[in-house]
Formats: C-alpha cells, structure tokens, sequence
C-alpha cells in the first residue's frame, strides 16, 4: 500500500500543471484567511461557541440524532440513521432507482461513501453541478481539497477537461464557467432527484443548512421532485443560530468574505405542484461514534484551512490521501475509511503544527496525527 | 436607520450587488432601466407593487398564480428577469433573507440572469443572526426555505479566479423603498 501513494505522490510531483495549480491555490491562503477573519472578526468568537455546542451534541450522539429527527420528520420529510456506507449506498440507490437523472451538488459525506462512481456504475446518470467537482467527475479523480476540489487544476488542464463535453471554444475562465452552465441548466431542469450535503442542521426548527457560492445548490434543492440529503451524525446544532454561525466561520476561515448562498431547508413547499415532494436526509455514522480515541476529529467543520496551510499539502496537494486528504484528512481517514491507508498517509506529516495554529476549532490535528502513527487508535 | 442603511449599501456592494434607495413613484422607472424589454417572473412581492409591474410592457409571469402548472419549468426556464419581495435585510453581511412557502420565490431569484429585491427599509437588521431572528419570529406557517443571498452568484473553483455568474444571476439587485 505504501508503494502505491509513494508513486501517486512522486507522478503528482513530476507534474508540472499540477504543481503550478497548487502553488497557485496555497500560496495566498494566509493572507485570504486574515483578510476574511477581519472583515468577520465576530467569527472568532463564533468557532469557540460552536466548538463548545459540538461537544455538548457528540456526549450522546444517538440523543442529538433522536432530537433531530423529532423536530426534522414530517410532510415529506424523512430521516435514515445509517450505521454504514455500504447501507448508505444501497438505500441511496433504492430512493434514486436506476432510471433517474441525478443532479449533485458538493457533498464530502457523498465523497466518504463514493456515491458518484456507486450510482453511476449501477447506470444513474448523474451530474456534478459545482464547477470543481464536475471536473474532478470528468477526469474520473477525487477532490484533492475539502473547499476546492480542483485546486491543482490549471486553467489550461481544465479547458481540456471541459471541452470534449461542452464543445465549444473557451478563451478563459468566464467564458469556461459560462459554457458549464448552459450546460448544466437542461440537466437541472429535467432531473428528477437533487442530492445536496449539509454543512448543520438544527435541532430548535428542524431545519437543513447548507451554503453554496454558484447557485447550484439552490437549483439542486428547488427544481427535482425528489431531494436526498446526505449529512453525518457531527453537524447537528442545539439552534438555527448556532447552525448559520457554525456555516459561517467555516467560509471565513475557508478564506471567503463571504459566501453567497446560505440554504435554508424545512421542508416540502406548499401549494404547489413544482418543486420536491420528499426530502430524504441521510444521516450517516460510518464509525464515527464507535471511534473513541479520535474524537476530536468530529469538531472539524471542513473549512480546509489546515490542507492549504499545510507545507507538505502545497507539494504534493490531493495525492496525499485517499478520500480525505492531508493535514485532519488523516484521522478523517482513520475514522471512515481504511486504518492502514492512514497510517501509510501519517508518516507524511512533519509535525511542524501549522494546522492546529490555523484551525477553528483548535483540534490538536499533529497530535492526532501522531497516534495514527504510533498505531495507537 | 441612515447608518444601517449605509452599512448594508457597502457590504452589499463589496459582496457585488448593486444597492438603489429609491422613492416608491420612481419604482418602475428603475425596474424598467434594469429589465429593459426582458420578460419577468415574480414571487411574494406586495399587491400594490404587482400592479404597478403590470403596467410594464415586459412579458409576465406572475409565479405564485402560476405555481400549480404541471410545466412551469418548461415555461420559465428562458425568463431572464425575476423580482421578489424581501422578508429581512443584514447590513452587516450585506444579505438579503426570503421567506419562501411555495418556492416560488426561489424560482425567481435564483433560475433569471438578473434578480431584482424588493424590500422596504424597515426590514432593516443590523446583523445576518438579528435578521433570522426577526424572520423565525414572524413566520406564519410552514416555510419549505429561507433563502440568504449575499450577492451575485459566482465561483472560484478554477485556480481561485472569481467569475460571476456560475449558475444563478449574474446580477443582484436591491431596491430599498423610503
């Protein structure tokens, strides 16, 4: 196993397009990061609150999902608490069918179980509809960044990626992001199903947040008749409010100023015959409450500051893991995926900390880091 | 309610959004001047503001009238203009929040290239949390969505670079009525 990411890494290194991709997309972090946190400096205060909230929800995971669900089911709405992604998958598919045209938006839970390659092997034609992940679905890859999925990819790399599919002459970026979304539009409107992820759901109003920057997310809630919702047992809230704040202090340290779109759901719309009928949110555990000595890891709220801060992750950017990649990708990857994987990906890390200065929620991610190592978790 | 308003005129901006602070008779002059002969779809906005939209020489699609067409889809999907009604304001964050029952108004702000919201300036909240606040409070019923905008859709997936539109508007704009 160690031979096979030794040669990812060393093929991602002779890479030069790769390269000049990540150096491009690290290289400002810092500044993008401090720039968003004082224009927001409230969020800094936020992360402790949510940090203290997440603490509270994950003393008895089960409680905090039995409470969601209370306040979640209803019209249309129904909630499925599953052990495993192979459960996910298959119950996944059962609400899809394998008719359907299936349109995505970004969902890291969705990429934990690899639902995309799943339902499209079982012949689901599905569609990545934010722009980073509809290129990472074309090259057939895996997002290398939790925020940015196709952070290594130049622009060069991504005309060629997009042009077989859209045909049509793109002179740069604006005219690349305008030909994906004419594209795109006659998927979104006559798919039947939408899957989004959540970034928090709220235990006070029942409600599923979400935040999306290119509009697909809305399209992708509003248009189908069917709506699943793929989350996990780490991002319910006691309230909205801590859910809208959790959302975003992950934008500001993501580097954002802001995002554009923050996505309330709760529920099926009334009167009316558009829109969705049935909201699925499938809530997933996939070990993460049985994993004891990695615990922190479930305060991550996947903003990726710590893979762009990371100095080995500007090297050598998604192939540094399988999944979830650098920096808290690694206990991630301890936890959901496969512990030799993880370990394997640990010995990369240099200890060096700049993740634990730069993230959120203050999770000691070298340390954690060093008891995959050491093997002991 | 000047400094509110002057707050969220700055952070709408910075977000790319465009900001009018206008009297209520000149309205349709300015809706005129953003829609030029476009034709318009919109959701949840005041009796008397809809009839005053009806004068415009625009082709209209009234959504929450429409809202039970089997192939509104279909019909909207070339409408280049929506208009909604705005529940709350953040000057803060520069946000606009919809309350949405039919999703209509989701229709509308998000599906046109230009959105254009309709919102009176006592809506005005000075944070994005104040803001949910005054909605969740006020909610008659079973909203399906709440919708926060904060600008003009975009993305920065390709090496960083922002480029607006990705998939919804191209152009958000708020007009705020004295």
């Amino acid at each position: 196993m160690f031979s096979h990411l030794h040669r990812r890494i060393l093929f991602s290194l002779r890479d030069d397009d790769l390269r000049k991709g990540s150096k491009e997309a690290t290289r400002e972090e810092f500044k993008n990061r401090h720039g968003s946190i004082e224009r927001h400096p409230y969020a800094v205060k936020w992360a402790e609150e949510i940090k203290e909230k997440k603490k509270v929800m994950l003393e008895d995971p089960l409680k905090s999902i039995e409470s969601f669900r209370k306040s979640f089911e209803g019209r249309g709405k129904y909630l499925h608490f599953l052990r495993s992604a192979d459960e996910a998958r298959e119950l996944i598919l059962n609400i899809v069918g394998n008719e359907s045209t299936v349109v995505k938006s970004k969902s890291l839970v969705g990429e934990e179980i690899e639902l995309r390659h799943f339902l499209e092997g079982k012949g689901v034609k599905l569609y990545e509809t934010d722009l980073g992940e509809f290129l990472v679905q074309l090259v057939n890859g895996r997002p290398a960044h939790m925020v940015t999925p196709a952070v290594n990819m130049t622009e060069r790399r991504a005309r060629e990626v997009l042009y077989p599919v859209v045909k049509k002459r793109m002179d740069d970026v604006v005219s690349m992001v305008l030909e994906v979304r004419h594209f795109m539009r006659d998927k979104f409107l006559s798919a039947n199903v939408g899957i989004i992820g959540a970034n928090a759901l709220a235990v006070d109003t029942g409600s599923i947040v979400f935040i999306t920057n290119e509009g697909n997310g809305a399209l992708t809630s509003t248009l189908p008749e069917k709506i699943i919702v793929i989350t996990s047992i780490e991002k319910i809230y006691p309230t909205l409010q801590d859910a809208i704040k959790a959302c975003v202090v992950q934008t500001v340290y993501a580097g954002f100023r802001n995002t554009t779109y923050i996505h309330i759901i709760n529920g099926v719309p009334v009167d009316t015959s558009n829109g969705p009928r049935e909201i699925h949110l499938i809530m997933l555990d996939n070990n993460r409450i049985r994993d004891d000595s990695l615990k922190e890891t479930l305060y991550c709220i996947k903003c990726g500051s710590c893979q762009l801060s990371c100095p080995i992750f500007s090297e050598v950017d998604g192939s540094w893991g399988h999944i979830y990649t650098a920096a808290i990708g690694i206990p991630w990857t301890a936890i959901t995926g496969d512990r030799s994987i993880a370990r394997d990906l640990s010995y990369l890390c240099l200890q060096c900390g700049r993740c634990r200065e730069v993230c959120p929620m203050k999770i000691d991610i070298p340390g954690l880091i060093l008891k995959i190592k050491r093997g002991r978790f | 309610m000047k400094d509110l308003l002057e707050e969220f005129k700055n952070s709408l901006e910075e977000n790319g959004g465009s900001f009018h602070l206008i009297e209520r008779e000149k309205l349709i002059e300015l809706i005129m001047d953003i829609a030029g002969k476009n034709d318009i779809m919109y959701s949840g906005l005041d009796e008397s503001i809809e009839n005053e939209i009806k004068k415009l020489n625009s082709k209209l699609y009234p959504l929450d009238i429409m809202s039970n067409e089997k192939n509104l889809k279909e019909k909207i999907r070339d409408v280049r203009v929506g208009i909604t009604g705005t529940d709350a304001l953040a000057a803060e964050s520069g946000s606009i929040v919809l309350v949405d029952f039919n999703l209509m108004k989701s229709f509308a702000a998000f599906l046109p290239e230009i959105h254009i919201a309709i919102a009176d300036e006592k809506k005005i909240f000075p944070t994005l949390l104040d803001a949910i606040d005054h909605v969740m409070k006020n909610i008659k019923g079973n909203a399906s969505a709440i919708q926060i905008i904060q600008g003009p859709s975009k993305t920065g997936d390709i090496e960083k670079k922002i480029v607006r539109p990705s998939h919804g508007p191209k152009e958000l704009h708020v007009i705020i009525l004295r």
